[in-house]
């Protein structure tokens, strides 16, 4: 881990951000794909935080699992949660 | 004494028993998100749009949408930067430039912090607070918004405090020892700011 | 010597004895910590238990009892109708969270983990200390609500709003109620604490030799419980601090469309569903908290007591993974009837029916277990088969109420007491009594009276089928939870006399459980000295001196050359075989 690469990956995430930030001006009209594309740049985001600041990068192969189930269990609550209060107005 | 490994494991322990209690907090404002989805898929009234609501921007004025909160979100990716180049420096024993990169993001954090009162302050003069938003606009959008942040604030208190620490720790340490201490501390400082990418989306921009 | 062990064998800042066990990081000292709070708070609550359970059987008729414990609640001996909610949630309170979250799993946790494993402390003992005296600090904190002008807390221990959320809805939702979240914000933060620390240290200090295959299913149980216990606990930290804004800030996240004694309040937007849905994704795992060290502690016990190996280890394993990962997916079945999304309904039936199986196969290999062993009776294997006995009666009553259409009928009734009373409350206090039992060597170096034991068995065993059995028809008949009197409905007329019959049955238990408590401080002092390894069992606890010594060993750790049910083995001389001998012997 040298400054060169972490400084890449801020800029990186810098870019992610003002990516964010310009489509919040454009693509005014459609809601559903402006969403999906703030819900994709966050997990990217969090992905490049948590594997290289947080160096999970050069953990052993169980840390990196470990992260699957809460991802999973977390999913599971939110699904629920949308089944239950979505209505179809 | 057979035991040779104990000392190898100590390292282990402390960042285990960190990401561990980083996890369960990712649980605790992952319950939060929850809610905020809950409530705002199950609202009657007008759900506020977050271009509308945040267009203010000290020292330059109005009518520029999401502008103040993307300068924060900026600033604490910058910190978590410091926080990380911190850790580096001292990994290569470089006592003094390690003390001034965690000068920096103690600082940061405190800019931060300040940017999020300023924030605070604004929208509740213009009517918004737990409990009270403008008429006709959904109640619980400043409720889970003055919950959330409020929580994530507190944390990033914390973790300033304990930044604050270990800035002494190592400033009066004869010996360098403190990796370990340095290392989990950066672990919660990224942890926040994480949590604070996974805010800035769901409440602010979506 | 390196830091850590310089630390735990010169603890001795302090020379007075005594502060030194109070201010003790020693893991053993703070699992007997633990186990006399739960133990007290247990007592609390089976008082409790026994007074509202007079008010259900007599209730027009006044006690002196009442007033003179719950002065001005219980006017003139007449038990107030809202006080009687307030000692039922209290109760629920404290026997799930107090006496069997932070009794079973704190002092076995805390005993058992660093023993089994050849550490000579836990990971953290500070942050250890740390755990146990914020539980203290909590348990009182819960017992002081009862102090509260206005009341303890009454809104059931599941406290769902709006009547939790409003506090003049009821007199128990004041400063009662307020009292009753900071007493769960530190508890939760406790466990939290005590959680972290087991797992690092079952997964970071292992001896040498130890692989995961080698450990006790009860270590297994105890890693498991705390994995549980961390991913689930802040769920309802989220929901407790919910609550506390919408009580105290005016916020409404739970409240909407609201009418308080005629007034309209202005509370907009909010799902009280919604906080059934965060309490309720704890509440599920929390209740196989408490059902896991009891399961993985009647493995131990069955084997070393039957002198057999446990039949199908790998099994058990992982049917405990399946168990505890399962229960996060099935907590919606304890709200069938609060208005969900029916299509959410067949979700979590489908869940709950499979969650069914491998606590099916676990039991199966039980009684494989017990199956041709060489069985000896003592008062650990009686508890034992008294859990597994409770586990399949509560475990069948369970399957039913898992059906979202059997359920309409049951939920809320008498049915659902019995159910979780006979799977939490007798067989997790089962797996609580035998383990006392059965390390009660190690924890005091003194052995317990198997006769005095023998006879809390079986008063305690055929009470709670009689105190527990009937209540299944009552609630088949439809009769409510937490009705404090039946009296006033013509239809429970028939119910009146098996009401009194249960009461009188639960002072008798009641009473029992003193026998208990007279054997447990007697043979602190004069109880038969113990043996090294009392039980001959093959795990590492029973081979470290007598006398405790912190560091657990003198010399080097034990050396771990085979898995720990080696039991009646015909290569060996004698019927066990510990794993710390090797076989080049």
């Amino acid at each position: 881990m040298n400054y060169k690469k972490i400084f890449n990956i801020f800029i990186l995430l810098t870019f992610f951000t003002l990516i964010e930030f310009y489509i919040s001006f454009f693509l005014i009209n459609s809601t559903l794909v402006k969403n999906i594309i703030y819900i994709f740049l966050t997990f990217l985001k969090s992905y490049y935080i948590v594997f290289y600041f947080m160096h999970v990068n050069s953990e052993k192969l169980y840390y990196k699992l470990l992260f699957i189930l809460p991802i999973i269990l977390l999913l599971f609550l939110t699904t629920i949660i949308f089944i239950e209060y979505y209505e179809v107005l | 004494m057979n035991d040779i490994h104990l000392n190898k494991i100590n390292h282990q322990n402390w960042k285990l028993m960190m990401w561990l209690f980083l996890i369960s907090d990712i649980f605790t404002f992952c319950g939060f998100i929850n809610v905020f989805f809950a409530l705002r898929l199950n609202s009657k009234t007008i759900w506020p749009n977050g271009d509308i609501v945040f267009t203010y921007v000290p020292l330059i004025g109005y009518n520029i949408p999401l502008a103040f909160v993307t300068i924060m979100t900026f600033i604490l990716i910058m910190s978590s930067i410091s926080m990380y180049a911190s850790t580096y420096e001292y990994k290569k024993s470089k006592k003094i430039n390690s003390l001034i990169w965690l000068f920096f993001t103690i600082l940061i954090g405190i800019m931060f912090i300040f940017c999020q009162s300023l924030e605070w302050i604004h929208l509740s003069n213009k009517g918004y607070w737990f409990g009270k938003i403008p008429i006709g606009h959904n109640v619980n959008y400043s409720n889970i918004f003055f919950a959330i942040t409020g929580f994530h604030g507190i944390h990033v208190l914390i973790g300033i405090m304990i930044n604050i620490f270990i800035f002494i720790k190592i400033y009066l340490e004869k010996r360098m020892h403190s990796y370990n201490f340095l290392n989990n501390a950066g672990l919660y400082w990224h942890f926040v700011d994480l949590i604070w990418v996974f805010i800035f989306t769901f409440i602010y921009l979506i | 010597m390196d830091r850590q062990t310089d630390n735990i064998l010169s603890n001795n800042k302090f020379n007075m004895k005594i502060l030194k066990y109070i201010f003790s990081r020693d893991h053993k000292i703070i699992a007997k910590q633990f186990l006399i709070t739960a133990m007290f708070m247990g007592f609390i609550g089976l008082f409790i238990s026994v007074l509202f359970r007079l008010q259900l059987a007599y209730p027009n008729r006044p006690f002196y009892i009442f007033k003179l414990f719950f002065n001005k609640f219980a006017n003139d001996g007449y038990l107030d109708p809202s006080f009687y909610l307030s000692l039922v949630t209290i109760h629920g309170t404290i026997m799930i969270f107090f006496v069997l979250t932070g009794g079973l799993s704190g002092t076995f946790s805390n005993l058992l983990i660093p023993l089994q494993i050849g550490a000579r402390d836990m990971a953290s003992p500070f942050l250890n200390m740390l755990s146990y005296w914020l539980f203290l600090l909590s348990s009182l904190t819960m017992l002081y609500s009862f102090f509260v002008i206005t009341g303890p807390a009454s809104a059931g221990w599941t406290i769902y709003p709006p009547l939790s959320a409003l506090p003049k809805a009821i007199n128990g939702s004041g400063t009662g109620q307020t009292v009753w979240l900071i007493s769960m914000s530190i508890f939760i933060i406790s466990s939290l604490i005590g959680n972290i620390n087991y797992i690092t240290t079952i997964m970071n200090m292992r001896t040498q030799g130890l692989t995961m295959y080698r450990l006790p299913i009860i270590i297994w149980a105890l890693l498991l419980t705390a994995i549980l216990g961390l991913l689930s606990f802040p769920v309802l930290m989220a929901a407790v601090i919910l609550l506390i804004l919408d009580r105290g800030f005016g916020t409404s996240f739970y409240l909407s469309d609201i009418f308080l004694a005629g007034e309209y309040l202005h509370y907009d937007g909010g799902s009280p569903i919604l906080f059934q849905h965060l309490f309720w994704f704890l509440g599920h795992p929390e209740v196989y908290i408490v059902i896991l060290p009891a399961l993985g502690i009647s493995s131990e016990i069955l084997s070393i007591n039957c002198r057999k190996p446990l039949f199908g280890y790998h099994t058990m394993i992982y049917s405990l993974i399946a168990i505890a990962g399962l229960s996060f997916f099935v907590w919606a079945h304890h709200m069938f009837i609060s208005g969900i999304n029916p299509l959410i309904g067949s979700v979590f039936t489908i869940t709950t029916l499979i969650i069914a199986v491998p606590s099916a196969i676990k039991v199966f290999n039980y009684i494989a277990t017990i199956w041709r062993g060489n069985i000896k009776f003592t008062t650990p294997m009686l508890f034992t088969i008294g859990l597994i006995s409770f586990f399949i009666t509560g475990g069948l009553t369970g399957i039913y109420l898992g059906n979202a259409i059997l359920d309409i009928n049951l939920n809320d009734t008498y049915f659902v007491v019995a159910h979780f009373h006979i799977v939490m409350g007798s067989a997790a206090i089962f797996g609580m009594f035998a383990g006392i039992y059965h390390w009660y060597p190690k924890l005091f170096q003194k052995m317990m009276n198997e006769k005095l034991g023998h006879i809390h068995f079986w008063i305690t065993y055929i009470s709670i089928y009689l105190i527990f059995f009937p209540m299944h028809f009552m609630g088949i008949n439809g009769m409510p939870r937490r009705y404090y009197d039946f009296n006033a409905f013509g239809m429970f007329n028939i119910f009146i006399n098996m009401n009194k019959f249960i009461t009188i049955i639960s002072i008798i238990s009641g009473f029992a459980q003193l026998i208990f408590l007279y054997n447990f401080t007697y043979s602190m002092f004069k109880g038969k000295d113990s043996s090294k390894n009392p039980w001959k069992a093959n795990t590492l606890e029973w081979t470290t001196p007598i006398e405790h010594i912190h560091g657990n060993w003198e010399n080097d750790l034990p050396v771990v050359y085979r898995w720990p049910y080696e039991y009646s083995n015909p290569k060996y001389q004698d019927d066990y075989m510990p794993q710390n001998i090797s076989d080049k012997h």
